[in-house]
Order: structure tokens, then C-alpha cells, then sequence
């Protein structure tokens, strides 16, 4: 395995998080400055610019960890294992941010910091599950268990996708219905697409970081592995 | 309903806050992870 060099993974990586500091900076204008308040939320309505970015960023990890860890579970290559790491973690980064954005954007609007409504408490779940992979890595040794067990958590972890996208359809409760482009300001509208461009250019930038470092990681423990104890050395 | 309005922007703010104080943990700690593993390597490189 190679340690040497950069790998392509984090030369894209390094391309999207370049792409994603002007776009960023352009949409923070946009968001904060251009685009009119709300007509009922008035200023607080510009959370939205952070919130639902983090949604899309959230979303685009965690497809990338799902389709990692089934290719992983299909061809067992350590690259794939790598890159359903990378996922998951940056969807729990974001999917965070989505939570605490959500909350502070609920007490102005709805009096409460958190309440348990089906999109809500969706979302914490699958945040618990994802935060479940990460503990369940930590505590195996062997990384062909680590990876194998790691990709049935995050394929389990997935399911939890669909049902929080669809939780304000099926069950309608205190959460909004997705909006639609046609029911929104037009420049609402495009402050809100320039941020979700740059929040998924800086996952994939994240996405690729963490990659690299679960390669050099890995390679450092393959050379640690000592045959002959068949364990670390010392 | 009324506008909540101006008053309010200090969650604006701490939405951003919190958002970007997140991200930029997240990025520095990933950084100095990265560093170390590329010492690791180069380091059991130099051994073998």
C-alpha cells in the first residue's frame, strides 16, 4: 500500500474545498445581505441559508457512506472502507449542525428549542445511529471486523434517510413540508442553491481529508502489525 | 402571525456561529490528524 504522494481523492478534495471559499463567501452575502427577510419569520428566516445546506451536505456523506460500505461488503477493498469512514463522520458532523441550527431557528419561530416532532426526533435518531458506527470502529481492533461491521451499522444507519425525508408527509406535525422553488422568493431561491454548492463542495473537500487520513492510518497499522504475535509491536 | 422580525437576529447569528465554529473545529482537528498519520508513515517508511 502506498503512503507516498496524494492520492486523486485528495487532489479533488483540495480542487472542491478551493471552489467552495468564494462560493461560500458569495452565498453568505447573498444569504445575509440581498436576499429580502422573510414575510411572516422576518430576519430569522435566514437561518435557512445554513440549515438546510447542512441537510444537503448531510444527505450527499451519507449516500457516500452507504455506497461505500455495500461496494465494501461486495469487493472488500480497504479504498472503499476508507471512503465509507470519510462519509459518515462528515454526515455526523453536518447532520449536527443541521440539528442545532434547526433548534435555534424553532425557539423564535415555534417557542421551543426542541420538541418531539417526527422530523425531529428522525433526525436524532439517525444521528444516534451514525454516532453508533463511529463508537462500534473504536472499539474493534481487527479492521476486517472494524470494516465489516462498520458497513452494516452505516447500511443500517441509511435506512433512517428516507423515512426522515418523507417523516413531514407522513406524519404532518409541527415541521414544515418541503418547499418548493416556484413557492419562494427567486432570489430566496438562488442565495439558498449557492450555499447548498458550497456546503457540498466542503463536504466532499471533508470527505476527501478524512479519507486521507484513514489511508495513511491504515497503512501505518498494517507496518505496526507484527505476524509473529500476530499484534502491535511494541 | 406577526413577523419576528429584526429582534431576532441574534439567533441568525448564532445559527452562523455555531455552523461555522463546528465546521472549522472539525476541519483543524482533521488537519492536525492528517499530520500526524503523515509523520507515522514517513517515520515506519524510514524504519523498514
Amino acid at each position: 500500500m502506498s503512503t507516498s504522494g496524494m492520492s486523486s481523492v485528495a487532489r479533488l478534495g483540495r480542487v472542491a474545498g478551493l471552489l467552495a471559499l468564494p462560493i461560500v463567501a458569495v452565498g453568505l452575502y447573498l444569504g445575509l445581505v440581498w436576499a429580502p427577510p422573510d414575510a411572516m419569520m422576518g430576519q430569522v428566516q435566514r437561518i435557512m441559508y445554513v440549515h438546510f445546506p447542512s441537510w444537503i451536505a448531510t444527505a450527499l456523506a451519507y449516500i457516500v457512506g452507504f455506497v461505500c460500505s455495500v461496494l465494501y461488503l461486495a469487493r472488500r477493498r480497504p479504498t472503499l472502507d476508507y471512503m465509507a469512514q470519510a462519509g459518515v463522520e462528515v454526515g455526523v458532523l453536518f447532520n449536527t449542525t443541521g440539528l442545532i441550527t434547526g433548534s435555534i431557528w424553532g425557539r423564535p419561530t415555534w417557542g421551543v428549542w426542541w420538541t418531539w416532532d417526527p422530523r425531529l426526533t428522525t433526525t436524532a435518531i439517525m444521528l444516534v445511529i451514525f454516532v453508533g458506527y463511529l463508537l462500534v470502529r473504536a472499539f474493534l481492533d481487527d479492521p476486517e471486523a472494524r470494516g465489516r461491521v462498520g458497513a452494516l451499522v452505516a447500511i443500517m444507519g441509511f435506512l433512517t434517510v428516507p423515512i426522515v425525508y418523507f417523516s413531514v408527509r407522513w406524519w404532518r406535525t409541527l415541521h414544515q413540508v418541503q418547499s418548493s422553488p416556484n413557492t419562494v422568493d427567486h432570489s430566496m431561491v438562488i442565495a439558498l442553491r449557492v450555499m447548498m454548492v458550497a456546503f457540498a463542495l466542503g463536504a466532499c473537500y471533508l470527505m476527501s481529508r478524512r479519507y486521507e487520513v484513514a489511508r495513511l492510518e491504515a497503512a501505518v497499522e498494517l507496518l505496526d502489525f507484527d505476524p509473529e504475535t500476530e499484534g502491535r509491536r511494541g | 402571525m406577526g413577523s419576528v422580525g429584526v429582534d431576532n437576529f441574534g439567533f441568525v447569528v448564532a445559527a452562523y456561529v455555531v455552523t461555522a465554529t463546528f465546521v472549522i473545529a472539525y476541519t483543524w482537528r482533521l488537519t492536525r490528524r492528517l499530520a500526524r498519520a503523515r509523520q507515522a508513515a514517513a517515520g515506519r517508511r524510514g524504519e523498514a
